[in-house]
């Protein structure tokens, strides 16, 4: 046979693509015994259930030569094989010797799954004669030729008609009261109520489908109303309320009552739902009486043949609309008053939802059931087995097995197909001869079942046997564009280094790749590796090379070494490390090795799939955020270890590396879910078969804690090439430099530490660049003692408080990244003072900046990124030389301006005219204390010193103030940072002051001056006295006096 | 850190502290207190500190002879151009320390070459250092210290690459040293030699890698990543003599009879 | 204008107001000075010539004042003349001169005392004593009483002149008043109450009688 041949017959015969039901030869062809099947008696489960298999159920319940009255019910959900079964138990009956059936003596009925529709049923009720009646008949063919040809609109007119018929007349009051039932049948002709239940997958509509069912629908659900049907698209009840407004009186009252109580539309749909099987009845224009008449007659018709009756029923769902009648007439056991009724053997299929629908009675009439289970059908064995079988027959010659069908189909007499792999290949047995399983094995098998979401036999045909078989068939019919095989589940070969050897190969498309890993992943052992057989065979991973040459693959030679079985040599003897069993359930399947899974393990497979998925099917990567930091604690260590690159001896300063990494925002992989802010991003991983397995080694580092496990060498290998690849990328971004360009940091901040110094006043020894930089190397606060003489000082003073945090942040940096970092570069953040600096970087730096004079405004970058760690000073120098600028020339304004006036009073600037005046200064304070003149005395005491002390001061003020340029604000700011300027001015105001004083006390002189009178009229009162003196020495003169000395 | 054998192999003088201390003295004459005073500011009270410098001072002076002492004071004994760059002052050191095989910082580096992929179950810088001193009498006296001191000059050099607490061996930096600078003067780049050719030229480069068989692991991986990277590249012919790499599953290569070393690898 | 300038201008202005105080100080005390001078010689003078006045109007009858004094009187008086004539008197000059003017008017004060009693005393003993029996008693004793005053009173020109006439008034009274030495003993007895009963002789009573002064006269026990 060729292979389209094959091809057709799979999907013709052997697995039909439109579930249409299959030929009896295929279908016992390819049966499969069911193991268990649970056995109940009666039509309760209470009690435990008997296990037979097939064999025993067709013993004990089909066959019946006892003419015991039976109704069987197959049960199970869809899928599960319960109308496989007893399509089954019919051709076995059917096919069985003579003695056990003889159609002369047993009508064997078998209505179909096929089209399972009321008509559908009815055809076949037809077909097979069962219907004697010739009324009945006439008008169950006249209903099914008219369901045929009828218009379908006014077909589904018809049928809501019925059901609002069937509501009028409903007087049980069983439900709802009579007046209720013409409310609701109101309710129901309303003409907005009316076209939503017209509507496309509306409850008619699933009425007319349960009729006629088209052909390409499998009718599962007789349940015809659903809420749906009377609410609106959006699940409201705006057409309730739209008929409470605006319908009749009766149907208003109707929607009112809708309207007051959820519950009140699941009770309407629950009792419309009723009236389903009245519905059919009356569109079949068949009564309920005449169908249970149908057959009952049939009974009775056999029964005067001498004839029983075993009907086989593959699925019940499709008899909606005579079910009733159906049950009825079949639970009736004959004999006793049912004499002339013949015994009935009814095998029928129902799933478990419509089981538990019926009732009580009914279930009680059930005779046995047959529960179908996963477990008749889950284990690997029956799955093989059942492959092998379709296989099979899929590969005979369909004459051969019609032949060997219409022979007795006697299972040691299967045909076996001459179909012959390319390579010795697995088979199963079936009836003691092989079949091949080619092109699967069960490993595939196995495999590809675990990966169907529904695992039933119909879902195994279907999605695993059909779907790979059609790949392969059109493979090697067309000989190109293979898909084969399939792997829908993205299941992954265990060893990631084969797999990633895999991509590597040059010479196959990624599509062969693709297919050559899954080939591996389902087939084989989950590994490439190459062996060399006794046979001289080459396999790969437990797999023939000729399998993979015929499924297109030749070019694929292996990976690595091939090891020869029997000489043993290869490329390396230790070609996969001899591992001992644990790691290597480990390694292989950690899944399933241990029945609890840890969480460790739960991640590390979580992490697994999530990177497989991202390198194989582009998915985004979910927890991006765990590799990142792996990658970030592999490049960057932590406290306490190191990081796969040595920053600090490669010339990046640790303090930088650990800054600029420390946000994991900087690193990003490509397909991460949250899209990274590319100016942020420093480490950056492109999705490649390489990062993939450079996150492969570190998940694995992460789950084996440590280095040692199976592979480890070839997955440090990939990890240290990525990041090889990579490092010079990464540096360029963290340094922010390149070969062109290299950013000046450390002198940035040794100027911004200066300038600072100067603009507040504190001193930096800049006697040489080694004590400059010790000096600059210590935080500098305000000296409050200073006052400044100009606005824009001032204000250039605050702003350099308002951003000390950056001015610190530049010492921080200035500090931490010229010390050199013994070990993890975490450590440089320390903030001890007493470190090993990389003092030549400083100590040039320091050079150059004070051959400039500390203005390196011309050397800073033009674009400076904002928010940048390392830009951040030049940053800040920006901002601070213009500001420096205009202080300078403000200050240099005011100095000229103190000097000119300083001149005024002084005279030329010079050391004789200010010795002068400050002699003339103390002068006037001494005239001033020797007058009692208070004057001030804290002036008094500021020009004590000598005047030639106070002139050299005053004249180095001057100086200073006056010798730099106007062109070199900065060494202004050096120059008057020692505040020549406030000293200067103060020596100015002090002058103005004494000054004032001086005038101030000679005008009060002179006023007081004009206050003393003289005395007038001296001359004469002298005259007068002198006289009086005269006269009175006359007198005495003349006096007479004794002689005292004489007493 | 390369004193002969048995030597403590003390941390503190990081290769970045060594160059340092050389970039130091490169300014000029300084004596050995102003050079700790110009690389500390002069804060060395502490005990600890003046060591780390004394130490650092020491293996640029007796160790590496990058510096001389003349008339008390320190100066270059080599040309400034080794200390110009890290990679230059790498290539010096490299060129000079795998030659003195009597060091500690030899024959560790030697022996941990030597472990392949089982230094791996050795699982941090302790059982490393215990396990080699157990092996070999001639380094019984290794100790924790001296390994974490080694593991700074190996990852350096480019011996290896650091994770956690174990050394990786990878000697991609190493090999490049040798094919950037020595190569050229006994091949043509971009010109396919055989790999017996390269093995003896190398053999007498790398006195730290027995690669007279198998090559280790270390100088495996190095090559394989130097291929990986387009920086050479491996090819094995029929009926040509093998250059047996060390096996890894997985890997294209695991051996090569012939090799091309691009210019590239000089950049 | 230049700083040292200002204060040029500054500390001669001041200068110059100091030295016009100093100077107007100068002059008060100068002032005051002769002032005090003035009252100082005028006190002297009066009791130079009270001195003068008490000898010519034979209060006494030597010199009143020392020699030394007087010595010193010239000097102190000399050196105040020179001040004057040179400007330069001081309160000090002036205070010495009026410490010895008052020495001397201690000693006139002294003198003036005994010899004004002296003088004084016999008449207005006697005018006390008669004059009651005078044609003025009233007359008489405020003569008398004047002449008390006088002589308790400070010394002075006026205050000798003032004796001198009182005492000369006093006498023309007594004489007046023709009395014979029995009854004038017995008046002077009377006058300094030493008169007895004893005394009372009958022409003592007679004259009494005669003068209506019997009821003048009390005898007491």
């Amino acid at each position: 046979m060729s292979w389209e041949q094959y091809r057709s017959v799979m999907e013709r015969y052997a697995i039909k693509t439109d579930d249409m039901a299959t030929e009896d030869a295929y279908f016992i062809a390819t049966h499969m015994p069911f193991s268990q099947l649970d056995v109940y008696l009666g039509g309760k489960t209470e009690s435990a259930p008997k296990h037979m298999t097939e064999e025993e159920i067709f013993d004990n319940l089909v066959y019946n030569p006892r003419n015991a009255h039976r109704l069987i019910i197959v049960r199970g959900d869809n899928g599960t094989g319960k109308s496989h079964l007893i399509r089954y138990l019919k051709a076995r009956l059917e096919n069985s010797a003579s003695t056990v059936y003889d159609p002369a003596k047993e009508q064997l009925i078998f209505l179909r799954r096929l089209n399972n529709s009321v008509r559908g049923v009815f055809s076949q009720l037809l077909e097979q004669q069962v219907i004697r009646d010739p009324e009945v008949e006439e008008k169950l063919r006249r209903f099914v030729r008219s369901s045929d040809s009828r218009d379908e609109a006014s077909f589904k007119t018809e049928i809501l008609f019925a059901y609002v018929a069937a509501v009028s007349n409903d007087l049980s009051g069983s439900v709802y009261k009579p007046v209720i039932c013409r409310d609701i049948a109101s309710y129901l002709s309303d003409s907005r109520v009316r076209e939503h239940l017209l509507r496309e997958d509306g409850a008619v509509a699933r009425c007319y489908n349960i009729i006629t069912a088209p052909s390409n629908q499998v009718l599962k659900d007789t349940k015809v109303f659903s809420p749906t049907d009377f609410l609106d698209e959006r699940g409201k009840s705006s057409i309730i309320k739209a008929v409470k407004r605006q319908g009749d009186p009766q149907a208003s009252d109707f929607a009112a009552t809708l309207l007051e109580d959820d519950s009140e539309i699941d009770r309407l749909v629950n009792y419309l739902n009723r009236f389903t099987r009245e519905v059919i009845q009356r569109c079949a224009d068949i009564s309920s009486e005449s169908t249970k008449s149908v057959f009952e007659q049939l009974r009775r018709e056999l029964k005067r043949q001498g004839r029983n009756l075993t009907l086989f029923i593959e699925d019940f769902t499709g008899f909606t609309g005579i079910d009733t009648e159906l049950i009825t007439v079949l639970s009736t056991e004959h004999g006793g008053d049912y004499s002339d009724l013949c015994r009935v053997t009814a095998i029928i299929g129902i799933t478990n939802d419509y089981f538990d629908q019926f009732r009580d009675n009914f279930k009680d009439r059930v005779t046995h059931q047959i529960s179908v289970t996963d477990r008749s059908y889950g284990t690997n064995e029956f799955l093989i087995q059942m492959a092998g079988r379709y296989l099979n027959a899929i590969y005979c010659d369909p004459a051969a097995l019609r032949d060997w069908e219409r022979n007795g189909a006697a299972l040691e007499d299967l045909p076996i197909s001459t179909f012959r792999p390319p390579c010795a290949w697995e088979t199963v047995k079936i009836a003691g001869r092989d079949v091949t399983l080619y092109p699967f094995n069960s490993q595939a098998l196995t495999a590809l079942y675990e990966g169907l979401i529904v695992k039933s036999p119909r879902a195994f045909l279907k999605e695993v046997l059909r779907a790979q078989l059609k790949e392969y068939f059109d493979g090697k019919i067309y000989g190109d564009g293979w898909d084969f095989p399939l792997n829908p589940k993205h299941v992954q070969m265990h060893k990631g280094e084969h797999a990633s050897a895999i991509d590597r190969l040059e010479g196959l498309s990624s599509k062969d790749r693709s297919r050559l890993k899954s080939v591996f992943a389902l087939w084989a052992d989950g590994t490439a590796a190459g062996v060399k057989e006794a046979d001289g065979a080459i396999t790969f991973g437990g797999l023939n090379k000729a399998f993979l040459d015929d499924i297109g693959l030749s070019q694929f030679n292996g990976i690595g070494a091939i090891v020869d079985q029997t000489t043993g040599e290869s490329a390396a003897p230790q070609s996969v490390p001899a591992p001992d069993s644990d790691s290597v359930s480990e390694a292989v399947r950690p899944a399933e090795a241990r029945k609890s899974v840890s969480r460790a393990e739960q991640d590390y497979i979580r992490f697994q799939k999530d990177i497989d998925a991202w390198y194989s099917s582009g998915a985004p990567l979910q927890y991006h955020a765990d590799y990142r930091k792996m990658l970030q604690s592999f490049i960057c260590g932590d406290n306490k270890q190191c990081g796969a690159v040595n920053w600090q001896d490669i010339g990046v300063p640790a303090y930088v590396a650990a800054e600029r990494l420390s946000d994991i925002s900087c690193f990003s992989i490509e397909g991460q879910d949250n899209a990274p802010d590319p100016e942020k991003v420093l480490v950056h991983m492109e999705r490649s078969a390489e990062s993939r397995d450079a996150l492969q080694a570190l998940i694995k580092l992460r789950y084996f804690k440590g280095w040692d496990f199976d592979g480890s060498a070839y997955y440090q290998q990939r990890l240290l090439t990525w990041l090889e690849r990579n490092k010079a990328a990464i540096i360029e971004k963290v340094t922010a430099a390149n070969d062109q360009q290299q950013l000046s940091v450390i002198k940035w901040c040794l100027a911004l530490q200066y300038l600072r110094a100067m603009i507040f006043g504190r001193r930096a020894d800049t006697g040489s660049p080694a004590e400059a930089v010790k000096s600059l190397f210590v935080p500098f606060r305000k000296d409050d003692q200073i006052r400044r003489e100009t606005k824009e000082w001032n204000d250039l003073v605050q702003f350099v408080l308002s951003r000390n945090p950056e001015f610190d942040s530049a010492l921080a940096m200035l500090q931490k990244s010229s010390a050199a970092t013994m070990g993890a570069i975490q450590l440089s953040r320390d903030t001890s003072d007493r470190r090993f600096y990389r003092g030549d970087e400083l100590i040039e730096a320091a050079e150059q900046l004070i051959a400039c004079g500390w203005d390196i405004e011309s050397e800073l970058p033009a674009d400076i990124p904002d928010k940048h760690l390392l830009y951040n000073p030049a940053s800040l120098l920006k901002k601070l030389y213009p500001k420096i600028r205009s202080v300078m020339a403000a200050e240099r304004k005011h100095a000229d301006a103190a000097a000119a006036r300083l001149t005024e009073w002084i005279g030329e600037l010079n050391q004789e005219n200010l010795i002068r005046t400050l002699a003339s200064v103390q002068e006037l304070f001494r005239t001033f204390n020797a007058n009692g003149i208070l004057g001030s005395s804290a002036l008094r005491i500021r020009f004590e010193k000598p005047p030639v002390e106070m002139a050299r001061d005053v004249m180095k003020w001057v100086t200073v103030l006056t010798c730099n340029a106007e062109d070199m604000p900065v060494q202004q700011l050096s120059a008057y940072s020692g505040n020549a300027l406030n000293s200067l001015c103060d020596f100015l105001r002090d002058i103005q002051t004494i000054a004032q004083l001086a005038e101030q006390e000679e005008a009060r002189a002179k006023k007081e001056l004009a206050k003393i009178s003289t005395f007038t009229g001296m001359e004469a009162i002298s005259e007068a006295a002198r006289a009086c003196m005269e006269a009175l020495y006359d007198q005495l003169e003349g006096m007479e006096v004794y002689d005292d000395a004489a007493d | 850190m390369f004193k002969t054998n048995p030597d403590g192999m003390r941390m503190e003088p990081t290769p970045e502290r060594v160059l340092s201390v050389c970039r130091m003295a490169a300014r000029g004459k300084i004596t050995r207190e102003s050079l700790r005073d110009a690389l500390t500011f002069g804060k060395n009270e502490d005990k600890g500190l003046n060591q780390e410098v004394d130490r650092s001072i020491d293996v640029a002076l007796k160790e590496l002879g990058i510096l001389k002492m003349k008339d008390g004071s320190l100066e270059l004994a080599e040309p400034a151009e080794v200390i110009a760059s890290a990679r230059a002052f790498r290539r010096y050191v490299s060129a000079k320390v795998f030659y003195q095989k009597d060091t500690t910082f030899f024959m560790f580096s030697k022996w941990l070459i030597a472990q392949n992929e089982r230094l791996f179950s050795l699982h941090n810088w302790e059982v490393m250092a215990k396990t080699c001193a157990a092996e070999n009498s001639e380094l019984s006296g290794l100790d924790e210290n001296a390994v974490l001191g080694w593991r700074f000059w190996a990852s350096f050099l480019g011996l290896g690459y650091l994770s956690r607490t174990m050394f990786l061996p990878n000697m991609k930096l190493r090999l490049q040293d040798l094919l950037a600078a020595e190569f050229a003067q006994t091949f043509r780049y971009g010109e396919t030699i055989r790999g017996t050719d390269f093995a003896f030229w190398l053999s007498s480069r790398l006195p730290e890698a027995d690669i007279s068989s198998r090559w280790p692991l270390a100088v495996s991986a190095g090559l394989r990543t130097l291929r990986d990277l387009g920086l050479i590249r491996l090819e094995t012919w029929q009926d040509s003599s093998r250059i047996m790499l060390y096996s890894v599953d997985g890997d294209p290569n695991n051996d090569f009879s012939h090799i091309t070393v691009y210019e590239e690898v000089c950049r | 204008m230049l700083l040292t300038e200002t204060i040029g201008k500054s500390i001669s202005a001041i200068q110059h107001k100091r030295d016009a105080q100093e100077q107007r100080q100068s002059d008060e005390a100068y002032g005051n000075a002769l002032a005090q001078l003035n009252k100082a010689s005028q006190e002297l003078k009066n009791i130079l010539e009270c001195a003068a006045a008490m000898k010519e109007k034979g209060i006494v009858d030597h010199p009143v004042m020392a020699a030394q004094l007087r010595d010193e009187l010239l000097e102190c008086v000399n050196n105040c003349g020179r001040g004057v004539s040179d400007g330069a008197l001081t309160a000090d000059m002036v205070r010495v001169l009026k410490a010895k003017g008052d020495a001397a008017a201690v000693q006139i004060k002294i003198v003036w005392k005994e010899a004004s009693a002296a003088y004084a005393e016999g008449t207005k003993g006697y005018l006390l004593m008669i004059g009651g029996l005078s044609d003025d008693p009233g007359q008489a004793g405020a003569l008398a009483d004047n002449i008390t005053r006088t002589v308790a009173g400070e010394p002075s020109v006026r205050a000798v002149k003032s004796l001198a006439a009182d005492v000369a008034a006093a006498k023309k009274i007594t004489e007046a008043f023709s009395l014979n030495p029995e009854i004038e003993s017995f008046l002077k007895k009377v006058s300094v109450q030493q008169a007895t009963a004893a005394d009372l002789t009958p022409g003592i009573l007679t004259w009494l009688q005669e003068k209506r002064l019997t009821s003048k006269l009390k005898i007491r026990f």
